[in-house]
Parts: C-alpha cells; structure tokens; sequence
C-alpha cells in the first residue's frame, strides 16, 4: 500500500470532467512527478489530497487517512504549497513562519528555534528580518516550501514549484527536494515541465483529460522509449509522397510532416527494435526516396510524455 | 485503509494566543497608521466636545454645568455609536475574503488551525481596534462626571450598547466576508445589511405601525418600540430619554388599555431589547460564517 492510494477519484465541474476514474499510488520515500498539460488534472488531484476540494466520487487518502472524514490527521501529515500562492506583504520573513509554526500548533518555546532551522534549510537565514514583500519570487517560493515544512511532515504535495522560476532558482527547488528526498519525505510533486522534473525523480506519473495514462519508475517509464522509436526523415524532394508511403508501411504507427526549417522533415514513430529502423531506411531508400537524412530523436522522458499525451486539455 | 500511520500528537501548549490574532494585531499596529488614526478621531472628538462647550461656557451655572455634562456625554456617546456602526463592518468585510484574493486562505486551511480560531482571531483583532478607539474616549467623556448630570449607571449603558454594536456589526461583515468572493461585493452587502437592519426596518416598521397607536400603550406601540429598539442610534436616544425622565434601567410596568380592560405589561428598556436581539443575530452569523470557513469546497 502507498502513502497516497486514490480509488476512481472523479472530480466534475458541473458538465467538465476534471478527473476521471484516478487510481493512483505513491510508495512512500519516494519522488513522485505528476506530469500532465495543462487543466490535466493535476490541481484538483492536489488540491483533493490536501483536503481543500471534496470528490464528486471515489476516496483518496494519505497514510491511511481519509481526505474525506479524516481530513485533520491528514493535515498534520502533509505540507501542502499551492501552485499560486500569496504572502502576506506586510510581514518579516521570520514572522511569516512563526505566524505558520503557530497555525501549526508548535509551540511558542520552540517556533524561535525552529524558524531559524528552517531559513537555513532554504537558504534564507539571511533575509530574516526582511519584509516578505522584498523577496524574489524564487525566494517566496522557498519561503514557501519553509512553511509547508514547519510541522514536519511526511508527505509535501508540491503543486508546480518551479513554475515562473529563473534558471537558478529551478535548480534551487530542485537541489532542496532532493534534499528533502534524503531527509525521508516523501514527494508529490507536479509540474507540467517533464525536464523539471526527469532529473529528480524516482517515480513518474502522466495524466491527461482527467486520467491516468501511464505511472511506473524512471526504469519503467525508460523502458516504453525502447520499444518505439521516433525518427526524423530529412528528404530532397518528394515529401509528400514519402510521408503516405510511412503512413501505409506496418513498422510505422505514426508519422507528421514537421513544419519547422524548410518543411522537408517527416517525424515517424516506428514499432519495434534498431533492426527495424535499418529495415526501414533500405526499403525507403530502395523505393527511390531522396533520403538526406535518418536519424533517432534522443529518447528522454519528454518522449513519453509526448507521445502518450495527446494534447487534448493544453 | 488499513497501515494508517499516526500524525504526530499535537504540541500546543494550552493559553498561547490565537495566531490570527497576534499576526492581524501586528499588522494592524505597526508602522503610523494607527497612531494616526486614533489621533485624528480624538482630534475629531475634542472638536465636537469644545463646540458644545462654547456653547455653554458664556454663562455657566450649577444648573448649566449640569446641563453641559449631559450633552457632552450625549454627544460623545452617539459619535461612537454611529463610529461602531459604521466602522465595524468596514474593519471585518475584507478578512476572508481577503486571504481568498491574497491567496493565503488555502495556506491557511491547510495548517491545523480550526476555523472556530481563524473566525474568532479576525473578529476579536477587528474589536481590538474598536475597543482601542471606544477606551481612548473615556478621559473625554470623563469630563461629563467633573461638570455633572451624568451617572455611573448610564455610562454602563452606554458601554453596553458599545460593545454590543461593535462585535455585532463586526460580525455583519466576517459572515458577508466568508460567503462572497471579493471583499468589495463583501463591503458593499454588510453596509446594505447594517443599513437595512439598523436604520430602515426600524423607521419602516414605525411608520407602519405608528397609525394603529391610539391613546396610552397598546400592542401596537409596543411593537413599535420593540421596532426601534433594533437600531443602535434609537435605542440609545430612546433609553437615554427613559433613564432621565424615570430613572429606571430595566424594565417599567406600563398600563396597557384595551376596549374592555386594562392590563400592566412589563416593557425592557430599548438597551436590553437591543442587546438580546443583536447578541442572537450574532451567535447565528458566527456559527453560518465557521461552517462556511470549515466546509471543503465542493
């Protein structure tokens, strides 16, 4: 059993279905990325977890606890940040987490400590005394992350962190999850950036329109590429022809005419192992195609994502 | 589910203050606002004392002296009342609307603070406020007790009328706060509803009524002045008005004539009936306003 374990959780808005049927599990000690377009799904899923939406069906809980009926145990387990969130301008960065430590039931002889402790897990002990209005949007986000963090949870549900992050502070959030990881969180963590998340996951889950397309470990995941291979096809002319010839071949499941460049690139999704893709280049070279490039797009995990997602809700 | 694992046991120490309230008082105290604020109502206030004054100082008696501490105690008490009315509502509209906009209201329903605390820490930091404002004016209209007229008994009324339209009022506008979205929408339903509620169902239900009053009390009347009893600013002026004439604070028996007898009918003096009245208008909208914070959004 997960830490988190959802059975048919469906979510309607009135005649929209944002959520279809989830079944989902995540093992504890994990990173699990939750990817998906956007209006996936991924808020609602998060949102119902943290025990801020209710269900048009299904149940969903965390360690144990139902996001329905146990919705304060599941509280006191969880940190919870929200993919836009607010800050209270008008305060100093240490009151902020003690305001929070507060809400979270530590108490006052502690929270002193406690805050510090936890500026310094995100780098932050330096702007202490600072109104939370002058920080950047990175280091509200961290900020945030701090609060999430103040009872110590097992769980962080992380609703897109590093969305409308710099650079730098994307590899901030990520080195701080990791941090997190070895700490022994768990993390459930969205985003609709796969390479966002590719690098420091454990466990990978892919939602569209509201349904779970596919969820396994990186391995797992890695594995799909394997079995299917995207080319890109550069010819001289002919493109036309080229392309319904793919489209009719057996070994071709999909095949899209690219318009970047000069629109003389097919891009096809060829079943099978690198054997085939020889195959592939004798026969359309051998059919008398003016082939002037062949060649196997990098298999990342944007890959899958691509090719299971089809785009309907981004 | 079975394997549930146990959240870690709560760590509060019983007396700390509602962190809501620390966090609202903060905010609210710091910087010069407030100070400039309560300045310029006590400004405001010396201002309408010295006008009264003038108006008695050229020839002051012992009976005029009386007279002057009257008014004055008047007066003040009836710019707190409409301060408290009007003021309230404004300090209460904006506190859950207001994390909805900020986006802080789900950081804050996420953390294990009840909503019977988030509820009570904004209206207990709004009357903080209040009661600020309403006890920087007791050394002015202790000036009432020096010149005379005034006794210990009505400034206690007074009081009572207070407090009770400042945490009624108050709680006008956390209940709007809590069920509309935006802090203007919720602005502008509290000042209707006080409106509505303070000023003209008191005056429609008199005007209504007031053909139907023959000579003496009748059940009419008695409506009536249960009627007005309802607004702050009437019930002040009218228990004021009874107090000075009977020298009475609860309650008086009145002859009531009907066509064929005559019935003794005891009637509370407006400052009770408006007490009870807004004490229950305010338990109910506190409990709708804390099952609202305290609902999952469906």
């Amino acid at each position: 059993m997960g830490i988190i374990e959802t059975r048919g959780l469906t979510k309607n808005y009135g005649r929209i279905t944002a959520l279809s049927e989830l079944d989902l599990t995540v093992e504890e000690g994990t990173i699990f990325g939750f990817v998906g377009p956007n209006g996936a799904g991924k808020t609602t899923t998060m949102r119902i977890l943290a025990a801020l939406l209710r269900p048009t069906a299904g149940e969903a809980w965390v360690a144990g606890h139902s996001v329905l009926t146990q919705r304060r145990e599941v509280r006191r387990i969880i940190g919870y940040m929200p993919d836009f969130f607010g800050v209270y301008g008008d305060m100093k960065v240490w009151e902020y987490l003690d305001f929070f430590a507060a809400c979270y039931e530590i108490p006052a002889g502690i929270r002193r400590r406690l805050t510090d402790e936890l500026l310094e897990l995100v780098d932050l002990s330096h702007r202490r005394d600072d109104y939370v209005d002058t920080l950047s949007r990175g280091m509200k986000q961290r900020l945030c992350l701090a609060r999430a963090l103040a009872h110590d949870p097992l769980v962080l549900i992380l609703d897109e962190p590093a969305s409308g992050l710099d650079p730098r502070a994307r590899i901030e959030i990520r080195a701080l999850l990791r941090e997190l990881h070895a700490m022994g969180k768990t993390i459930f963590v969205s985003s609709h950036i796969l390479a966002d998340i590719e690098e420091i996951c454990t466990h990978i889950g892919i939602i569209e329109a509201g349904q779970l397309v596919a969820a396994g470990t990186l391995a797992e995941m890695r594995q799909r590429i394997c079995s299917q291979h995207l080319v890109r096809v550069k010819l001289t002319s002919l493109i036309e022809e080229a392309q319904a010839w793919l489209a009719g071949h057996p070994a071709v499941l999909q095949v899209e005419r690219l318009t970047d460049n000069d629109g003389n690139t097919l891009r096809a999704t060829v079943a099978g192992d690198e054997e085939s893709l020889v195959r592939l280049l004798r026969e359309l070279t051998g059919t008398g195609f003016p082939v002037l490039a062949f060649y196997e797009e990098t298999g990342k995990l944007e890959d899958v994502f691509i090719r299971l997602t089809k785009g309907i809700v981004s | 589910m079975e394997n549930t694992i146990q959240p870690q046991p709560c760590r509060l120490s019983v007396g700390e203050p509602n962190p809501v309230l620390v966090k609202e008082l903060r905010g609210r105290m710091r910087g010069a606002r407030a100070f400039i604020m309560l300045t310029m109502y006590l400004l405001l206030l010396g201002c309408f004392m010295l006008s009264v004054y003038s108006a008695y100082a050229d020839d002051l008696t012992g009976a005029d002296m009386t007279e002057l501490g009257r008014t004055t105690f008047l007066v003040i008490t009836l710019i707190e009342i409409l301060m408290a009315t009007f003021i309230a509502p404004a300090f209460t509209a904006g506190a859950i609307s207001g994390e909805r906009e900020r986006q802080t209201y789900e950081l804050l329903r996420t953390t294990l603070l009840p909503a019977r605390k988030l509820v009570y820490g904004k209206l207990l930091s709004a009357l903080t406020y209040m009661f600020l404002l309403i006890m920087v004016a007791v050394p002015l209209e202790s000036l009432a007790f020096i010149w005379g007229g005034v006794m210990v008994e009505e400034m206690v009324v007074a009081l009572v009328l207070l407090l009770v339209t400042a945490i009624s009022f108050a709680a006008i506008g956390l209940f709007f706060s809590s069920i509309v979205r935006s802090t203007h929408s919720s602005t502008v339903l509290s000042y209707i509803a006080v409106l509505l509620l303070a000023v003209v169902l008191p005056i429609l239900l008199s005007i209504l009524l007031a053909p139907g009053i023959d000579n003496g009390m009748s059940w009419t009347a008695y409506l009536m002045f249960l009627a007005l009893s309802i607004s702050p600013i009437t019930a002040a002026v009218i228990t004021e008005g009874l107090i000075e004439e009977n020298i009475l604070y609860f309650w008086w028996d009145s002859l009531f004539y009907n066509p064929h007898t005559t019935t003794h009918v005891p009637v509370p003096l407006p400052w009770i009936i408006y007490t009870l009245f807004w004490l229950a208008i305010t338990a109910i909208l506190l409990s709708v306003t804390i099952s609202r914070v305290r609902a999952q959004e469906k």
